[in-house]
Order: C-alpha cells, then structure tokens, then sequence
C-alpha cells in the first residue's frame, strides 16, 4: 500500500445500524480515524418523561431488536429499585435465563452472520451454504436456540412482553419446559463446536492494555447482580453516572463514554477477564481448550470469549429452566405505597450484563408513578473510544504488510470493529446535542 | 467471494426469472430486519427464486439497483432517509412498509407529539413518520416487530403473484376466536378494541393487556375506547401513554381536530362542552 492513503468505508455492512469509518493515513501512519456515527436519533430519554413507571419496560426494548430483552429487564429492575420493590428469587432467575437466551441469540448472530464470514472470505453467510452446510445449519440452530428461550419465558423472540415489575405474567407449563431444556441439551454441542471454530482461526498478534469494565459478585458470572468494576476500581451502581464522564464528538451523533481520563472496554471480554472463574463447567473446559490466556487484551479475541459465552449461557439456562416451579406469583407489588410516602420523585438505577457489555438505565419517578427523568448508557457508547484507539494502534501494522492492498486492509479494519460488535441502534438511542 | 446466492453457477439460465429484492433499514431498531434472519434458513428455499442485492446488515455488497420488490423497515426522521427512500422507490417495482416503524412512525414517531421545545439537530425533518408520508406504499406489514410468518406468507406469496391482504379487524376479534377471557371485563385496560389484529391476540393470551403494536385499525373508536380504559380504571395519562405508543399519529390528529373542535366552541360560548373535550385528551 501507498505510504499515502485515506480509507472511508460508507456506511458499514454487517453491524447493526449505521456508522461510516474516515481514516487518514501520512507517511504510514494514521493521523486520523473516526467512526462517524450517522444513524439518526430518537430520543428516547425525551420519550420516556410523563410516561408511567411501568411504561419504560415497553418503551426501552425498542432501542434495539436484537438486545431487546436486556433493556427490558433492565429499565424493570430500575424502576424496581426506585419503588423499593425486591422480586422473588425464580423471578431473578428467570430474567437470568431470559438475557442468557439473549445472549445465545445475538452472539449466534455477531459471530456467523457478522464476523464469520470475514475469517472464511466470504461476503455473507449465505455464500457458506454450499462449501459449509454444516456451519450454516449450526448458525441458524444457535440462533433459534436462543429465540426459544426469549419465547418461552418472554412471550414473544424480540420485545418481550411476559416481564412485569416484580413478576412474570405467564410462565411455561412442564412440557414446553421440557422440550426447551431438550433443545438447550442439543444446543450445548453447537457451542462447543463454536468455540472449537472460533478458536481455530489465526487472530492478529495485536495486545493492547486497556482498561476493561464488567459486573462482578465475587461468587457468580454476574450478569443482574454485583457492582460494576471499572479498571479493578468497585463502583457503586447509583454512582455509576458521576463515575463516568460523556464526551461529544461533531462527528458523531452518539455520545463517547470515559472513565477518568481513560477509555475502558465493556462485553465478553472483559467478562472473560474479570469473571472467568465462575464459570459453567462445560463452558470452563471449552475455554480451556481454546486455549485463550487471560487476561487478554486483544480485541479480536472477543470473538473467541463469546463463543465460550454462548456454551455459558446454555449451561445456566439449562440449570435455571431445571428449577423454574410451576405456578404463578399472582400478587401485584404494589411500589406506589412507597412513592405516595415519599416527599420527593424517588430516584432508580440498574446495571446488567447485556450481550454487549454494561447497560445502564436510570429513572426518576414521581410521586403520581410518572417518569419525570432516565437515563440509558449503552455498551457500545462505552466501547467507541477503545474502538477508535485500536484501531488507531492497529493500523500501522497492517498497512505495512508486505503486498498489502486496500482491500486486504479493509477487511482487517472490519473484523476488528465487528469483534466489538458494536450496535449503532444502540448508541443513538437518545441524543440531546444540539449541532450548529 | 461473491456467489450470493448458493447455486447461482448452476442454474444461469434462470437467473433472469428471479425475483430481484432489496432490503433497507432507516430510522428504528431494525428488530423486524432480525426477523427476516430467523427466517433465512427458510429463505434459503425461497431464494431460489428471490436474488437479494440490498441487506445491509447480512451481505458485504450492496446497491440501490432495479428490483422487483423493496422491503422497507424504519421510520423517516432525516432529509437523507428520505431522499434515499425516494430513491429507492423509483428503483422498485413493489415496495413493502415492513413494521409499525415504516408504517406509521411507530415509536420514533412519539417525538412529534411528545417532545417540543429544543433545537433540531442538522437535517432533521420537522416529523419523524412512516414511509408513506413520502412515497407510495404498496403494502403494509404491521406490527412491533412484524410476525415472521406473516412476512414470509408475503413474500412467498408476492413471488407467485398473489395480493396480499391487510387485517382490519381489531384483536377483540382473535381474543374472542381463541376464547381467552377479556381483560377489560376484569379491570384491566386493554389497547385490544382499537388495534390491528394478526398476532393472534399474543399479548392477551399470557395475561397482558394489548400494548397496541400493530397500530390503530381504519374504523378505531380510540375515544370510546379512551372512556372504556378510563371506566375500569384507568388514569387519563396511562390511557394516553397507552395511545401514544404506537399511535401517535393518530392521537396527534385527534388533538388538532378537538383544539379546532375548542376554538369553534370557544366561538360559540359554550364552555360546559369545552371542558370535557381538554379534560379527555391532555389528561
């Protein structure tokens, strides 16, 4: 490649929503790169106020299809938190196996219909079919897997509607438990062969040291519980906002989030450093054998630490579904007792794992049981400073490849960013900046 | 690297016959796109007679090229969506509204009446609406996200030349069919009287009042149904939460028509009535 070059890819394929990525290389070295998010915004926040407390759970999935259950089990367990109201435990688990179905879903999607055909040189999954049935009809198996979990315990695969403040309104009876759980037992031989693919592909030697950020308990592969940790620093979840700073960029209509002065990754990697102890055993014997050290700072391995998630995620999905007794909690709790106590609007946060990384959703509500403020900060907002400083770092490298062409380099550029799996949907869900 | 569709090589011949399609995404959370991929394995089937030259999200190359059928999702919200949608729709020989966001706005659309008072951001358009507020709709999809037999019953069913039909039946309809006992009769206010039916009354049938997804029908009484919510119990602003969500368009017509309905009354003197018409909208 010329020691000159400027890269735009318009409007990237294969990631959900629109972004456009500038890139200015002189004399080999990058002097600027941006990922331009284009895709319009919908504020949501604004949308969210004079809504009541319960309105948030219908309105927050439609961020985002393909996370859809973790905003709902998120903006649900804020609102619970404002109210004061503590769910039973089944209801704690199965919002666990809920997002673990979620997981399965979108980590199906990101790695064979996003990121697999990077590595095997095809434009899409749908080229696979003839030369690699057998990947093809594991992707679509993964991915029906997880959608019949969000089924049976959300109501529907996208925007579940089963979810309530404090309860679930239908659970499923023993025999559609028990044809999940057959699919669920199938399914665990997929996600190891995931892992075995994913793990058998060359990935770039590109450590970079960065500040990571996941939920951990100490005891759990946390997903709903624990705090926040930021760089090995615990962060309280209801000092979340003051502890992270948004920055906005002209180029972009999502806002950057920072931790300090310092960028930190969120998602399966950094799950995978800070929570891998804890563990399924299937899954802890599938990260052994692929063989991935960590902690690990190269980004393109994220890729290998979701497929070891989707074999997680099956395992305790088969473990909570095993348990799940029949029979529901028909009492509503009633959280307004509490807020006609209080003097002020109450205020409420969560913090989950969704498939992305951390989310974060906040509601004020008022004394009638309306929001009178949110707040919602999605994974990938956290994850575009780290994006553009990889790639900033990983550039030189692969442009000074011998025979190097564009599109060679092109094609690395991409399976770095779809190894975040970034949701542009996502990161623009709100958006209050006002541009010139 | 770019034998899109899997016996492409083999059957050259009949290349010409297939049905050429393009699927596009603008303003929403391309969740009826995710649809369509959990439906692709049966697709695959299909696409032996369907070539897909637009799906952003699937396919590495894509273009804005002649088609026989475009599949729209999202709303419009910018100067850009809309020009490219125009475009789209010269290229088209049938273009399809897929979910409540192209078909009426659908959540994105709450800003129109929800949000007023701040500095629109550069190029975006003073609504955020359905496609047909730009282009020619040939036929309509509903619902938030679409049901995926639904699109593929469609599909198939344009690729063998068949017209598609749209319900315009409320959800009442498929409670009563399926005989699931009707949440208002216990107190619960339901959004099931004024919206489309086609899911099959999904929502009812695990216990939960209709959140209105698939927008309001042709004939809806939302004003009997507003009374009807508010008789079991309801509060004004939970009904008009209710009614926002998916059918902001038409509760924003419904607020111009009683403003003008108020200043009339206002002429007339008649205060009594005034009253009753602001207090059953802005509650």
């Amino acid at each position: 490649m010329d020691k000159n070059n400027d890269i735009k890819i318009d409007h990237m394929a294969k990631i959900y929503g629109n972004a456009s990525l500038v890139v200015k290389i002189r004399d080999r070295k990058v002097k600027q790169c941006r990922l331009h998010i284009v895709e319009s915004s919908r504020f949501f926040e604004r949308m969210m106020k004079a809504k009541r407390f319960d309105e948030a759970r219908r309105l927050a999935p439609r961020i985002c299809g393909i996370c859809s259950a973790s905003h709902n089990i998120t903006a649900i367990m804020a609102a619970e938190d404002a109210l004061g109201i503590e769910p039973s435990s089944q209801v704690k688990r199965m919002r666990e196996a809920l997002i673990m179905g979620g997981m399965v879903q979108s980590h199906a999607l990101q790695l064979y219909f996003l990121a697999l055909p990077d590595y095997m040189g095809y434009g899409g999954i749908l080229d696979m079919a003839d030369k690699w049935p057998e990947h093809v009809d594991r992707a679509f198996r993964l991915k029906r897997l997880g959608n019949d979990v969000i089924q049976s315990l959300g109501g529907r695969p996208t925007h579940p509607v089963t979810t309530n403040i404090g309860r679930f309104t239908n659970i499923p009876d023993k025999h559609e438990l028990d044809g999940l759980l057959g699919s669920l037992k199938k399914g665990l031989k997929d996600g190891k062969a995931t892992v075995k693919l994913f793990s058998s592909f060359n990935q770039p030697e590109f450590e970079r040291e960065k500040a990571m950020g996941a939920l951990s308990d100490g005891k759990s592969y946390s997903i709903l519980s624990g705090s926040p940790v930021i760089d090995g620093n615990e962060i309280k979840q209801e000092d979340f906002t003051k502890e992270v700073q948004t920055e906005e960029r002209s180029y972009s209509t999502s806002k950057f989030i920072k931790h300090g002065r310092s960028e930190y990754m969120v998602g399966p990697l950094a799950r995978m450093n800070a929570n891998h102890k804890h563990l399924s055993p299937a899954a802890m014997s599938a990260l052994k054998a692929s063989g991935l050290r960590l902690p690990n700072h190269n980004s393109f391995n994220a890729n290998v630490a979701r497929a070891v998630e989707v074999v997680h995620s099956i395992e305790t999905c088969m473990d909570v579904i095993k348990k799940i007794k029949p029979g529901l909690e028909t009492k509503e709790k009633d959280g307004l007792k509490r807020l006609k106590k209080a003097v002020k609007p109450v205020r409420g946060c969560a913090i989950t794992e969704a498939p992305r990384g951390m989310l974060y959703h906040e509601y004020t509500i008022g004394r009638d049981g309306f929001i009178v403020d949110s707040n919602i900060i999605t994974p990938t907002a956290q994850n575009l400073i780290p994006i553009e400083a990889d790639l900033r770092a990983f550039l030189p490298s692969v442009v000074s490849r011998p025979k190097q062409t564009k599109e060679k380099t092109i094609t690395e550029i991409e399976k770095l960013i779809r190894s975040y799996d970034p949701c542009i949907s996502c990161a623009t869900h709100f958006l209050d900046v006002v541009f010139g | 690297m770019k034998n899109r569709v899997a016996n492409k090589e083999t059957d050259k011949e009949n290349e010409k016959k297939k049905l050429k399609a393009g699927i596009f995404s603008f303003t929403c959370c391309e969740g009826c796109q995710l649809q369509i991929m959990d439906l692709w394995d049966r697709l695959v089937q299909v696409l032996e007679f369907v070539d897909i030259a637009h799906f952003k999200l699937a396919q590495e190359d894509n273009v804005i090229s002649d088609m026989d059928l475009a599949i729209v999702e999202g709303a419009i919200a910018t100067k850009e969506e809309a020009e490219k949608l125009k475009e789209i729709r010269k290229k088209a020989g049938l273009l399809i509204a897929i979910g409540e966001c192209a078909v009426s706005g659908g959540i994105p659309a709450m800003r129109t009446v929800n949000i007023g008072g701040f500095t629109r951001p550069k190029g975006m358009l003073e609504k955020t609406a359905g496609i047909d507020q730009h282009v020619k709709v040939d036929y309509r999809l509903r619902g938030c996200p679409v049901e995926r037999e639904e699109f593929l019953n469609m599909v198939v069913g344009l690729a063998v030349g068949k017209v598609p039909q749209e319900v315009n039946e409320p959800v009442c309809m498929e409670c009563n069919r399926r005989e699931i006992e009707c949440l208002m009769l216990k107190g619960i206010p339901c959004m099931g009287p004024m919206t489309c039916a086609g899911c099959n009354a999904l929502c009812p049938s695990v216990g939960i009042p209709c959140e209105g997804c698939r927008g309001t029908t042709e004939d809806a009484a939302i004003e009997q149904v507003r009374e009807r919510c508010l008789e079991v119990g309801a509060s004004m602003r939970m009904v008009r939460n209710a009614i926002e969500r998916f059918s902001s368009k038409r509760l924003e017509e419904e607020m111009k028509k009683a403003i003008e309905r108020r200043n009339a009354d206002r002429n007339a003197g008649d205060a009594k009535e005034r009253n009753s018409e602001e207090g059953s909208l802005h509650g």
